[in-house]
């Protein structure tokens, strides 16, 4: 009675681990190979449950989406020898499982190390025929495509369809980036003098400008006062001339009379006189001038 | 894969075949019943044997068909938050997608995956500004140091979902790729200056262009330039030259007040030469007409007496002039020609020695 009861119960359990095993499930994301002793004996592309002979059938997945691979750091030189770092990214999808497991054994890292012998290759190619100027920028996208195109047949054998190649980095060599920082420095620098060089020529300019109408000014200024002064001369000589016209003989007299008295009234001048001048006229003559003169 | 999860348990009754499949067993087909109770049945027996104090007998048989019970509730249902979706799986073929709320997918025929499609996601680039990496060439061979974000989120989820694996790292790649390119095209000068917003616009339509490509479902919103700067190695010249536009500013400024200082002074003294000026004419000039006047005054007093006139300002010349001078007076007559005479001594030196004396005198 237990006997057949436990018989019955490994049977159970056996037959579902057998329907275990021929029952599986691909996934959107996936694709499945069906191998029997190593050889391909279906291609499943589409999700679902599949069934296989259990036991003697193997599956194989296969990723049915994008994925991409890094290859970082590849030193290329460009027409004049110059040499740029360049990091790229490959898209690739496979697109024949079959061949992608004949060809790498269904082993997307060893794939990607056949196709990135072929990248370099494509990317040497490539960057060898641009110029330096021209690799790193205006023909970018062209390169891009170049490069995708190359890898693709290579790709192809492997059963891998190249999606789509792109560079992310084109950098300068570690050494090339010194000197161009020197570079950069040594035109700041060169800017930063012509800065203070044109500033202190345009001060110069100004001062020198300044100048030059500080004494226009004071010239013109001068001009004018002499002009001033010879019509206030003029019209003194002529307003004199005026006056003095009516009788020249006492304009003489008395011009001189006031010349005499000006020049010789400061206290100290000695003088020698005999007294026969019309002054002492009345001076020391006892005879003809009564005393009623002096006494006044 | 969700067979191997539950091949141990109840893998019996999926070995009954797919076409079965609806709940977890109890409502089966209407043709298996009798077979699936006579699995349960010995399975029970079975039980009863491996545990051999069973305790109440159905007991444990309950027990775990409610353990049962609870995990296949606990996979089947998903509570979909409000800025999510779920996608459903069937047999690992897309089946639907699901909006926010208390949602079901049979487990395990079905599986359920949430996607986040409403969430902003954002990369940022560039941390730290030592690290070479985020240094990018100009266009004119210049480096840039680039600090950039970038704006994701998920437009399709089953795209999403199905075409691309490590999707945020792919954004990631191809973003940086753009913005490379960009600024591999730009002058470092306008990248650093006027062309940030172009080259944000630019690095957008490029990413978003590259993603669509692979049908990738997701969408970029927005790339933000946050910094684009000379590299921390030449900071300096770059600071230097702003230095300088301080100094030749200075320099202008400084000619300009010289500028105006002497200016301002030479306009004064301009004016004090052309005052100085007029003032002598004004003075000359009134002063010759009063002399004049004066004399025009005097003569017409002298045309009326002549000889006394004149003889009075002979007078009152010599009074004022003989008032303040010294005077030493020799008679004609002693010294003359008359032949016994004195020769007159004139001691000059004592003469001017007595005027200096009362002089010197008074200041001591």
């Amino acid at each position: 009675m237990g006997a057949i009861k436990s018989f019955g119960l490994m049977l159970a359990a056996g037959a579902a681990f057998v329907v275990w095993q021929s029952l599986f499930v691909v996934d959107e994301r996936e694709m499945a190979l069906v191998t029997q002793l190593g050889e391909i004996q279906r291609e499943i592309n589409e999700p679902g449950l599949y069934f296989k002979i259990p036991f003697i059938q193997e599956v194989v997945q296969i990723e049915d989406r994008i994925v991409f691979f890094e290859s970082t750091d590849k030193s290329v030189q460009v027409v004049d020898g110059r040499r740029y770092l360049v990091d790229s990214i490959t898209m690739i999808r496979v697109n024949n499982p079959r061949r992608f497991r004949e060809t790498v054994g269904a082993n997307l890292g060893v794939a990607q190390s056949r196709i990135e012998t072929r990248l370099d290759a494509a990317l040497r190619q490539v960057y060898g025929r641009r110029t330096f100027d021209a690799a790193l920028s205006k023909d970018r996208a062209a390169m891009m495509r170049e490069i995708r195109d190359q890898v693709r047949a290579e790709a192809d054998a492997l059963g891998i369809e190249v999606v789509d190649v792109k560079i992310r980095r084109t950098d300068l060599m570690p050494d090339v980036l010194k000197d161009t920082y020197d570079r950069m420095n040594a035109e700041r620098f060169a800017e930063a003098a012509e800065l203070r060089a044109v500033g202190e020529a345009q001060a110069t300019r100004i001062k020198a400008e300044a100048d030059r109408q500080a004494v226009e000014l004071v010239s013109k200024a001068q001009r004018e006062a002499e002009i001033l002064r010879g019509e206030g001369d003029a019209k003194r000589n002529a307003t004199f001339a005026d006056a003095f016209q009516q009788d020249p003989e006492f304009f003489a007299f008395y011009r001189s009379m006031q010349a005499y008295s000006k020049a010789l009234s400061d206290s100290g001048t000695t003088l020698v006189l005999q007294p026969d001048s019309e002054f002492f006229q009345y001076f020391g003559t006892q005879q003809t001038a009564p005393a009623p003169v002096q006494q006044q | 894969m969700p067979w191997n999860t539950q091949g141990g348990g109840g893998g019996g009754p999926w070995g009954q075949g797919p076409s079965g499949g609806g709940g977890g067993g109890r409502s089966g087909g209407p043709g298996t019943p009798p077979d699936l109770e006579d699995l349960i049945r010995k399975g029970q027996d079975r039980l009863k044997t491996v545990l051999p104090q069973g305790g109440g007998g159905k007991s444990p048989w309950i027990i775990g068909l409610i353990a049962l019970g609870a995990l296949w509730a606990f996979n089947s249902f998903h509570t979909i938050q409000a800025d999510e979706q779920g996608v459903v799986l069937r047999l690992g073929e897309y089946q639907r997608t699901v909006a926010p709320g208390l949602q079901f997918a049979a487990w395990p025929i079905e599986t359920m995956e949430t996607l986040p499609v409403e969430a902003v996601n954002q990369i940022n680039f560039g941390g730290d500004g030592n690290s070479t990496s985020s240094q990018m060439l100009a266009g004119d061979q210049n480096l840039v140091d680039i600090r950039f974000t970038v704006q994701w989120k998920i437009s399709d989820p089953t795209q999403y979902l199905f075409n691309v694996r490590e999707q945020e790292r792919l954004v990631r790649t191809v973003a940086e790729s753009a913005m490379r390119e960009i600024v591999g095209r730009t002058p470092a000068e306008e990248i650093r200056t006027r062309g940030r917003f172009e080259a944000q616009e630019q690095v957008r339509a490029l990413t978003q262009a590259a993603i669509e490509n692979y049908q990738s479902g997701i969408t970029i919103l927005g790339v933000q330039l946050e910094k684009a700067d000379p590299p921390p190695q030449v900071v300096d010249a770059f600071e230097e030259v702003q230095r300088a536009e301080q100094n030749q500013n200075r320099f202008i400024r400084e000619a300009e007040q010289y500028r105006n200082q002497v200016l301002g002074q030479s306009r004064g003294e301009a004016s004090k030469i052309v005052e100085d000026a007029k003032a002598y004419t004004a003075r000359v000039v009134n002063e010759a007409e009063g002399e004049a006047q004066r004399f025009k005054s005097i003569y017409a007093e002298y045309a009326k007496a002549k000889d006394v006139t004149r003889k009075r300002l002979f007078l009152e010349m010599m009074e004022d002039v003989m008032a303040n001078s010294n005077k030493v007076i020799i008679e004609g007559n002693t010294g003359g020609q008359g032949g016994s005479g004195v020769v007159p001594y004139l001691p000059l030196p004592e003469i001017q020695k007595r005027q200096q004396q009362p002089s010197s005198g008074g200041n001591q």
